[in-house]
Protein backbone atom coordinates (compact mmCIF):
# COMPACT_ATOMS: atom_id res chain seq x y z
CA UNK A 1 0.00 0.00 0.00
CA UNK A 2 0.93 3.52 -0.63
CA UNK A 3 2.13 5.66 1.99
CA UNK A 4 0.60 9.37 3.03
CA UNK A 5 2.49 11.34 0.62
CA UNK A 6 4.36 13.48 3.14
CA UNK A 7 5.32 10.66 4.16
CA UNK A 8 6.70 9.30 1.23
CA UNK A 9 8.36 12.45 0.38
CA UNK A 10 10.67 12.37 3.35
CA UNK A 11 11.06 8.71 3.06
CA UNK A 12 12.04 9.75 -1.17
CA UNK A 13 14.86 12.09 0.48
CA UNK A 14 16.19 9.60 2.64
CA UNK A 15 16.80 7.59 -0.89
CA UNK A 16 18.46 10.62 -2.64
CA UNK A 17 21.14 12.70 -1.70
CA UNK A 18 18.34 15.70 -2.11
CA UNK A 19 15.35 16.47 -4.58
CA UNK A 20 13.88 20.02 -5.46
CA UNK A 21 10.17 20.45 -5.98
CA UNK A 22 10.82 19.96 -9.82
CA UNK A 23 12.22 16.47 -9.18
CA UNK A 24 10.17 15.53 -6.35
CA UNK A 25 7.20 16.15 -8.24
CA UNK A 26 8.63 13.63 -11.13
CA UNK A 27 9.53 11.47 -8.53
CA UNK A 28 6.08 11.19 -7.08
CA UNK A 29 4.10 11.32 -10.42
CA UNK A 30 3.88 7.45 -11.05
CA UNK A 31 2.42 6.96 -7.63
CA UNK A 32 0.37 10.09 -6.94
CA UNK A 33 -0.29 11.50 -10.10
CA UNK A 34 -3.57 10.57 -10.80
CA UNK A 35 -4.84 11.56 -7.93
CA UNK A 36 -6.30 15.56 -6.45
CA UNK A 37 -3.85 15.99 -4.37
CA UNK A 38 -0.86 16.07 -6.45
CA UNK A 39 -0.47 19.58 -7.21
CA UNK A 40 2.31 22.01 -7.27
CA UNK A 41 1.27 24.07 -3.62
CA UNK A 42 0.56 20.94 -1.79
CA UNK A 43 4.12 19.19 -2.25
CA UNK A 44 5.41 23.01 -1.60
CA UNK A 45 3.65 23.10 1.51
CA UNK A 46 4.77 19.83 2.71
CA UNK A 47 8.38 21.11 2.19
CA UNK A 48 7.33 24.15 4.30
CA UNK A 49 5.80 22.29 6.78
CA UNK A 50 8.78 19.55 7.60
CA UNK A 51 11.12 22.44 6.79
CA UNK A 52 9.79 24.01 10.13
CA UNK A 53 9.82 21.31 12.28
CA UNK A 54 13.08 20.46 11.36
CA UNK A 55 12.77 16.76 9.32
CA UNK A 56 14.21 18.50 6.49
CA UNK A 57 16.83 21.10 5.85
CA UNK A 58 17.60 23.10 2.65
CA UNK A 59 20.66 22.33 0.78
CA UNK A 60 20.99 24.57 -1.83
CA UNK A 61 18.33 27.50 -2.76
CA UNK A 62 18.42 29.16 -6.17
CA UNK A 63 16.56 31.40 -8.32
CA UNK A 64 14.99 30.20 -11.82
CA UNK A 65 14.60 32.26 -15.22
CA UNK A 66 10.75 33.25 -14.25
CA UNK A 67 12.30 34.58 -10.87
CA UNK A 68 10.86 31.99 -8.68
CA UNK A 69 13.11 30.63 -6.09
CA UNK A 70 14.07 26.30 -6.93
CA UNK A 71 15.05 24.53 -3.26
CA UNK A 72 17.34 21.55 -2.93
CA UNK A 73 15.96 19.87 0.21
CA UNK A 74 17.80 17.32 2.07
CA UNK A 75 16.89 15.26 4.78
CA UNK A 76 18.17 15.60 8.45
CA UNK A 77 19.23 13.26 10.67
CA UNK A 78 16.03 14.01 13.24
CA UNK A 79 14.14 13.24 9.71
CA UNK A 80 15.80 9.91 9.19
CA UNK A 81 15.10 8.86 13.43
CA UNK A 82 11.37 9.05 11.79
CA UNK A 83 11.36 6.71 9.18
CA UNK A 84 11.54 3.72 11.93
CA UNK A 85 7.61 4.43 11.78
CA UNK A 86 7.55 3.36 8.38
CA UNK A 87 5.26 0.20 7.60
CA UNK A 88 7.14 -2.91 7.34
CA UNK A 89 7.21 -3.55 3.81
CA UNK A 90 8.42 0.16 3.38
CA UNK A 91 11.77 -0.48 5.59
CA UNK A 92 13.75 -2.35 3.38
CA UNK A 93 12.65 -0.30 0.28
CA UNK B 1 26.35 40.79 -9.36
CA UNK B 2 27.09 37.68 -7.81
CA UNK B 3 26.60 38.85 -4.62
CA UNK B 4 23.39 40.93 -5.18
CA UNK B 5 21.98 37.96 -6.34
CA UNK B 6 22.70 35.41 -3.96
CA UNK B 7 21.79 38.22 -1.06
CA UNK B 8 18.34 38.90 -3.03
CA UNK B 9 17.98 34.83 -2.94
CA UNK B 10 18.37 35.00 0.93
CA UNK B 11 15.61 37.42 0.98
CA UNK B 12 13.04 35.87 -1.37
CA UNK B 13 13.96 32.83 1.21
CA UNK B 14 13.60 34.05 4.34
CA UNK B 15 10.10 35.82 2.92
CA UNK B 16 8.69 32.72 1.86
CA UNK B 17 9.40 31.12 5.56
CA UNK B 18 7.65 34.29 7.34
CA UNK B 19 4.86 33.82 5.25
CA UNK B 20 4.58 30.26 5.66
CA UNK B 21 4.90 31.61 9.37
CA UNK B 22 2.39 34.08 9.28
CA UNK B 23 -0.56 32.08 7.69
CA UNK B 24 0.15 29.71 10.50
CA UNK B 25 -0.73 32.22 13.36
CA UNK B 26 -3.72 33.88 10.51
CA UNK B 27 -5.27 29.67 10.86
CA UNK B 28 -4.41 30.01 15.09
CA UNK B 29 -6.81 33.08 14.86
CA UNK B 30 -9.11 32.24 12.85
CA UNK B 31 -9.64 28.74 15.01
CA UNK B 32 -10.17 30.73 18.37
CA UNK B 33 -12.85 33.02 16.05
CA UNK B 34 -14.85 29.80 14.92
CA UNK B 35 -14.63 27.70 17.82
CA UNK B 36 -16.16 30.80 19.80
CA UNK B 37 -18.51 30.84 16.88
CA UNK B 38 -19.14 27.32 17.17
CA UNK B 39 -19.42 27.13 20.82
CA UNK B 40 -22.21 29.88 21.02
CA UNK B 41 -24.58 27.77 17.94
CA UNK B 42 -23.85 24.79 19.84
CA UNK B 43 -25.17 26.18 23.34
CA UNK B 44 -28.58 27.27 21.52
CA UNK B 45 -28.85 23.98 20.13
CA UNK B 46 -28.39 21.85 23.74
CA UNK B 47 -30.93 24.21 24.96
CA UNK B 48 -33.24 22.59 22.76
CA UNK B 49 -35.06 19.69 22.52
CA UNK B 50 -34.45 16.78 22.81
CA UNK B 51 -30.73 17.88 24.46
CA UNK B 52 -32.01 19.30 27.36
CA UNK B 53 -34.01 15.72 28.57
CA UNK B 54 -32.50 12.64 29.24
CA UNK B 55 -32.01 9.85 31.95
CA UNK B 56 -28.70 11.58 33.05
CA UNK B 57 -27.56 15.05 33.45
CA UNK B 58 -24.74 14.47 31.09
CA UNK B 59 -27.03 12.44 28.29
CA UNK B 60 -27.56 15.38 26.56
CA UNK B 61 -24.13 17.52 26.34
CA UNK B 62 -22.65 14.48 25.54
CA UNK B 63 -25.28 13.19 22.67
CA UNK B 64 -24.32 16.97 21.57
CA UNK B 65 -20.79 16.76 21.60
CA UNK B 66 -20.90 13.30 19.89
CA UNK B 67 -23.12 14.52 16.76
CA UNK B 68 -20.97 17.82 16.78
CA UNK B 69 -18.00 15.42 15.99
CA UNK B 70 -19.82 13.28 13.89
CA UNK B 71 -21.00 16.28 11.63
CA UNK B 72 -17.32 17.65 11.57
CA UNK B 73 -16.04 14.45 10.80
CA UNK B 74 -18.29 13.90 8.00
CA UNK B 75 -17.87 17.79 6.41
CA UNK B 76 -14.42 16.58 7.07
CA UNK B 77 -14.57 13.33 5.03
CA UNK B 78 -16.27 15.71 1.66
CA UNK B 79 -13.86 18.34 2.07
CA UNK B 80 -10.66 15.22 1.73
CA UNK B 81 -12.74 13.71 -1.03
CA UNK B 82 -12.93 16.89 -3.29
CA UNK B 83 -9.62 18.03 -2.40
CA UNK B 84 -8.65 14.08 -3.87
CA UNK B 85 -7.14 13.10 -0.49
CA UNK B 86 -9.89 10.48 0.30
CA UNK B 87 -7.23 7.83 0.03
CA UNK B 88 -4.43 9.23 2.56
CA UNK B 89 -7.21 8.73 5.50
CA UNK B 90 -6.34 4.61 4.95
CA UNK B 91 -2.77 5.25 4.30
CA UNK B 92 -2.05 7.74 7.04
CA UNK B 93 -4.00 5.01 9.70
CA UNK B 94 -1.36 2.17 8.52
CA UNK B 95 1.42 4.19 9.73
CA UNK B 96 2.28 4.52 13.35
CA UNK B 97 2.01 8.64 13.07
CA UNK B 98 -1.53 8.20 11.93
CA UNK B 99 -2.52 5.90 15.43
CA UNK B 100 -0.93 8.96 17.55
CA UNK B 101 -3.57 10.98 15.57
CA UNK B 102 -5.90 8.51 16.64
CA UNK B 103 -4.49 8.28 19.87
CA UNK B 104 -4.94 12.16 20.68
CA UNK B 105 -8.23 11.94 19.35
CA UNK B 106 -9.24 9.83 22.41
CA UNK B 107 -7.29 12.00 24.86
CA UNK B 108 -9.09 15.75 23.38
CA UNK B 109 -12.50 13.71 22.10
CA UNK B 110 -14.52 11.69 24.60
CA UNK B 111 -11.61 11.74 27.70
CA UNK B 112 -11.39 15.85 28.22
CA UNK B 113 -14.78 16.66 27.07
CA UNK B 114 -16.35 13.50 29.15
CA UNK B 115 -13.92 15.29 31.93
CA UNK B 116 -14.97 18.87 31.41
CA UNK B 117 -19.08 18.39 31.81
CA UNK B 118 -18.05 16.02 34.85
CA UNK B 119 -15.84 18.86 36.19
CA UNK B 120 -18.99 20.97 35.70
CA UNK B 121 -21.03 19.09 37.38
CA UNK B 122 -19.26 17.91 40.46
CA UNK B 123 -17.11 20.89 41.03
CA UNK B 124 -19.19 23.80 39.42
CA UNK B 125 -18.98 25.96 36.11
CA UNK B 126 -16.23 28.30 37.46
CA UNK B 127 -13.58 25.91 39.14
CA UNK B 128 -13.84 23.58 35.93
CA UNK B 129 -13.78 26.74 33.38
CA UNK B 130 -10.37 27.88 35.60
CA UNK B 131 -8.87 24.68 35.79
CA UNK B 132 -9.75 23.73 31.88
CA UNK B 133 -8.38 27.32 30.62
CA UNK B 134 -4.65 25.88 31.44
CA UNK B 135 -4.42 23.50 28.71
CA UNK B 136 -2.21 26.18 26.74
CA UNK B 137 -0.02 26.13 29.48
CA UNK B 138 0.34 22.08 29.98
CA UNK B 139 0.57 21.45 25.95
CA UNK B 140 3.42 24.50 26.05
CA UNK B 141 5.59 22.16 28.54
CA UNK B 142 4.50 19.08 27.42
CA UNK B 143 5.95 20.29 23.85
CA UNK B 144 9.03 21.64 24.79
CA UNK B 145 9.75 18.19 26.53
CA UNK B 146 8.36 15.90 23.71
CA UNK B 147 8.91 17.73 20.83
CA UNK B 148 11.80 20.15 21.89
CA UNK B 149 10.13 23.18 20.85
CA UNK B 150 11.31 26.42 21.22
CA UNK B 151 9.20 28.82 23.64
CA UNK B 152 11.11 32.10 24.53
CA UNK B 153 9.73 33.69 27.44
CA UNK B 154 7.76 36.81 26.03
CA UNK B 155 5.82 34.06 24.56
CA UNK B 156 5.13 32.55 27.64
CA UNK B 157 3.77 35.30 29.18
CA UNK B 158 1.83 35.60 26.14
CA UNK B 159 0.40 32.29 26.67
CA UNK B 160 -0.06 33.08 30.70
CA UNK B 161 -2.06 36.23 29.71
CA UNK B 162 -4.52 34.60 27.10
CA UNK B 163 -5.58 32.06 29.72
CA UNK B 164 -5.71 34.27 32.56
CA UNK B 165 -8.17 36.51 29.78
CA UNK B 166 -10.17 33.33 28.95
CA UNK B 167 -10.36 32.66 33.12
CA UNK B 168 -11.95 36.01 33.49
CA UNK B 169 -13.96 36.19 30.55
CA UNK B 170 -15.59 32.82 31.76
CA UNK B 171 -15.90 33.32 35.52
CA UNK B 172 -19.21 33.20 37.30
CA UNK B 173 -18.88 33.46 41.19
CA UNK B 174 -19.17 29.73 42.36
CA UNK B 175 -23.01 28.99 43.96
CA UNK B 176 -24.33 25.68 44.90
CA UNK B 177 -23.71 22.74 47.02
CA UNK B 178 -20.78 20.64 45.45
CA UNK B 179 -20.59 17.26 47.20
CA UNK B 180 -18.19 15.53 45.09
CA UNK B 181 -16.12 19.09 44.43
CA UNK B 182 -12.45 17.28 44.63
CA UNK B 183 -13.52 14.71 42.35
CA UNK B 184 -14.56 17.90 39.64
CA UNK B 185 -11.42 19.56 40.21
CA UNK B 186 -9.82 16.30 39.30
CA UNK B 187 -11.84 15.49 36.08
CA UNK B 188 -11.33 18.88 35.24
CA UNK B 189 -7.55 18.40 35.40
CA UNK B 190 -8.51 15.59 33.26
CA UNK B 191 -9.51 17.27 30.70
CA UNK B 192 -6.89 19.66 30.75
CA UNK B 193 -4.30 17.03 30.67
CA UNK B 194 -6.67 15.78 27.43
CA UNK B 195 -6.67 18.70 25.53
CA UNK B 196 -2.83 19.19 26.36
CA UNK B 197 -1.98 16.03 25.23
CA UNK B 198 -4.09 16.31 22.09
CA UNK B 199 -2.04 19.13 21.02
CA UNK B 200 1.38 17.11 21.31
CA UNK B 201 0.46 14.21 19.97
CA UNK B 202 -1.51 15.05 16.93
CA UNK B 203 1.23 17.68 16.08
CA UNK B 204 4.34 14.68 16.29
CA UNK B 205 1.80 12.99 14.10
CA UNK B 206 1.23 15.65 11.46
CA UNK B 207 5.06 15.43 11.11
CA UNK B 208 4.63 13.11 8.62
CA UNK B 209 0.63 13.10 7.72
CA UNK B 210 -1.28 15.72 6.25
CA UNK B 211 -2.92 17.73 9.00
CA UNK B 212 -6.45 17.97 7.28
CA UNK B 213 -6.18 14.24 6.93
CA UNK B 214 -5.30 14.12 10.48
CA UNK B 215 -8.47 15.96 11.84
CA UNK B 216 -10.54 14.38 9.99
CA UNK B 217 -10.04 10.62 11.58
CA UNK B 218 -9.61 12.96 14.87
CA UNK B 219 -13.28 13.73 14.33
CA UNK B 220 -14.44 10.42 13.16
CA UNK B 221 -12.23 8.37 15.92
CA UNK B 222 -13.68 10.59 18.32
CA UNK B 223 -17.34 10.52 17.22
CA UNK B 224 -17.65 6.45 16.90
CA UNK B 225 -15.76 6.34 20.92
CA UNK B 226 -18.56 8.83 21.89
CA UNK B 227 -21.28 6.77 19.73
CA UNK B 228 -20.27 2.89 20.96
CA UNK B 229 -17.96 3.79 24.41
CA UNK B 230 -19.52 6.83 26.05
CA UNK B 231 -23.32 7.62 25.17
CA UNK B 232 -24.35 3.97 26.25
CA UNK B 233 -22.70 4.34 29.76
CA UNK B 234 -24.21 7.62 29.99
CA UNK B 235 -27.50 6.57 29.07
CA UNK B 236 -26.97 9.19 25.78
CA UNK B 237 -27.98 7.11 23.03
CA UNK B 238 -31.69 7.80 23.15
CA UNK B 239 -31.07 11.33 23.19
CA UNK B 240 -28.99 11.57 20.08
CA UNK B 241 -31.27 9.23 17.90
CA UNK B 242 -34.01 11.58 18.82
CA UNK B 243 -31.93 14.93 17.48
CA UNK B 244 -32.44 13.50 14.31
CA UNK B 245 -36.38 14.29 14.53
CA UNK B 246 -35.55 18.44 15.82
CA UNK B 247 -34.96 21.43 14.15
CA UNK B 248 -31.99 21.64 17.04
CA UNK B 249 -30.20 18.87 14.25
CA UNK B 250 -29.76 21.54 12.04
CA UNK B 251 -28.07 23.97 14.19
CA UNK B 252 -25.48 21.25 15.38
CA UNK B 253 -25.00 20.47 11.63
CA UNK B 254 -23.68 24.03 11.37
CA UNK B 255 -21.54 24.09 14.60
CA UNK B 256 -19.79 20.84 13.44
CA UNK B 257 -19.21 22.13 9.69
CA UNK B 258 -17.91 25.68 12.38
CA UNK B 259 -15.79 22.69 14.38
CA UNK B 260 -14.76 21.35 10.99
CA UNK B 261 -13.19 25.23 9.95
CA UNK B 262 -11.92 25.61 13.45
CA UNK B 263 -10.02 22.01 13.95
CA UNK B 264 -8.50 22.53 10.09
CA UNK B 265 -7.05 26.04 11.38
CA UNK B 266 -6.18 24.62 14.45
CA UNK B 267 -4.14 21.65 13.51
CA UNK B 268 -2.77 23.85 10.44
CA UNK B 269 -1.56 25.88 12.88
CA UNK B 270 -0.10 23.65 15.75
CA UNK B 271 1.77 21.90 12.38
CA UNK B 272 3.09 25.36 11.18
CA UNK B 273 3.30 27.46 14.17
CA UNK B 274 3.90 25.17 16.96
CA UNK B 275 2.31 23.97 20.00
CA UNK B 276 2.87 27.11 22.32
CA UNK B 277 1.57 29.51 19.84
CA UNK B 278 -1.50 27.64 18.39
CA UNK B 279 -2.94 26.89 21.65
CA UNK B 280 -2.48 30.17 23.07
CA UNK B 281 -4.31 31.41 19.89
CA UNK B 282 -7.02 29.38 19.92
CA UNK B 283 -8.22 29.72 23.82
CA UNK B 284 -8.97 33.35 22.40
CA UNK B 285 -12.56 31.56 21.79
CA UNK B 286 -13.22 32.71 25.36
CA UNK B 287 -13.29 36.42 23.45
CA UNK B 288 -14.68 35.44 20.30
CA UNK B 289 -17.83 33.60 22.17
CA UNK B 290 -18.49 37.36 24.18
CA UNK B 291 -18.59 38.59 21.08
CA UNK B 292 -20.46 36.37 19.39
CA UNK B 293 -22.87 36.01 21.73
CA UNK B 294 -23.00 39.81 22.04
CA UNK B 295 -23.97 39.74 18.32
CA UNK B 296 -26.06 36.86 18.23
CA UNK B 297 -28.07 36.75 21.50
CA UNK B 298 -30.62 39.15 22.05
CA UNK B 299 -30.18 40.86 25.78
CA UNK B 300 -26.77 39.32 26.16
CA UNK B 301 -24.73 42.50 28.05
CA UNK B 302 -21.15 43.53 28.14
CA UNK B 303 -20.28 43.19 31.84
CA UNK B 304 -16.87 45.10 33.04
CA UNK B 305 -15.60 41.03 33.54
CA UNK B 306 -15.88 40.65 29.74
CA UNK B 307 -14.14 43.98 28.88
CA UNK B 308 -11.36 43.21 31.22
CA UNK B 309 -10.97 39.48 30.25
CA UNK B 310 -10.70 40.73 26.79
CA UNK B 311 -8.13 43.41 27.01
CA UNK B 312 -6.32 40.79 28.89
CA UNK B 313 -6.20 37.81 26.19
CA UNK B 314 -5.54 40.18 23.32
CA UNK B 315 -2.59 41.59 25.35
CA UNK B 316 -1.45 38.26 25.25
CA UNK B 317 -1.96 37.58 21.33
CA UNK B 318 0.05 40.57 20.48
CA UNK B 319 2.64 38.96 22.89
CA UNK B 320 2.43 35.26 21.42
CA UNK B 321 2.50 36.59 17.59
CA UNK B 322 4.67 39.01 17.97
CA UNK B 323 7.64 38.29 16.14
CA UNK B 324 7.08 35.62 13.41
CA UNK B 325 10.27 35.26 12.60
CA UNK B 326 11.20 33.11 15.66
CA UNK B 327 8.72 30.70 14.29
CA UNK B 328 11.00 29.69 11.28
CA UNK B 329 12.60 26.94 12.68
CA UNK B 330 10.17 25.43 15.72
CA UNK B 331 12.71 22.61 17.59
CA UNK B 332 16.04 22.64 18.88
CA UNK B 333 16.79 19.75 16.63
Amino acid sequence: MKLPMRFRMLHLLSKNESLSEITMQEALRPEYGQEGQFKESSIDNHFQSMLAVGLISIKKVSEDASGKLVHEYQITDYGTGRLSYLPKEWQAK
Amino acid sequence: MGVNTAKNVQVMQTAQELGHAKKGLIYGVVSGATWGLDGVILGMALAMAPFTGGATLYAGPLAGAAMHDGFAGFWLFFYNLFTGRSREYFRTLRTRPGLVVVLAALFGGPIAMSGYLLGINMAGASYALAITAMYPAVGAILAVFVLKEKIIPRVWAGIILCIGGAVVVGYVPPSGDFPDFYLGLAFSLLATLGWGMEGVLSTYGMDMADPDIAIGIREATSFFVYLIGILPIAAGVIVFWDAFKEVSLYYIAVAGALGALSYVCWYRALNMTGVGRAMALNVTYALWAVFFSWLLIPGFELTATLVVGAVIITLGTILVTANPKELLKLRKV
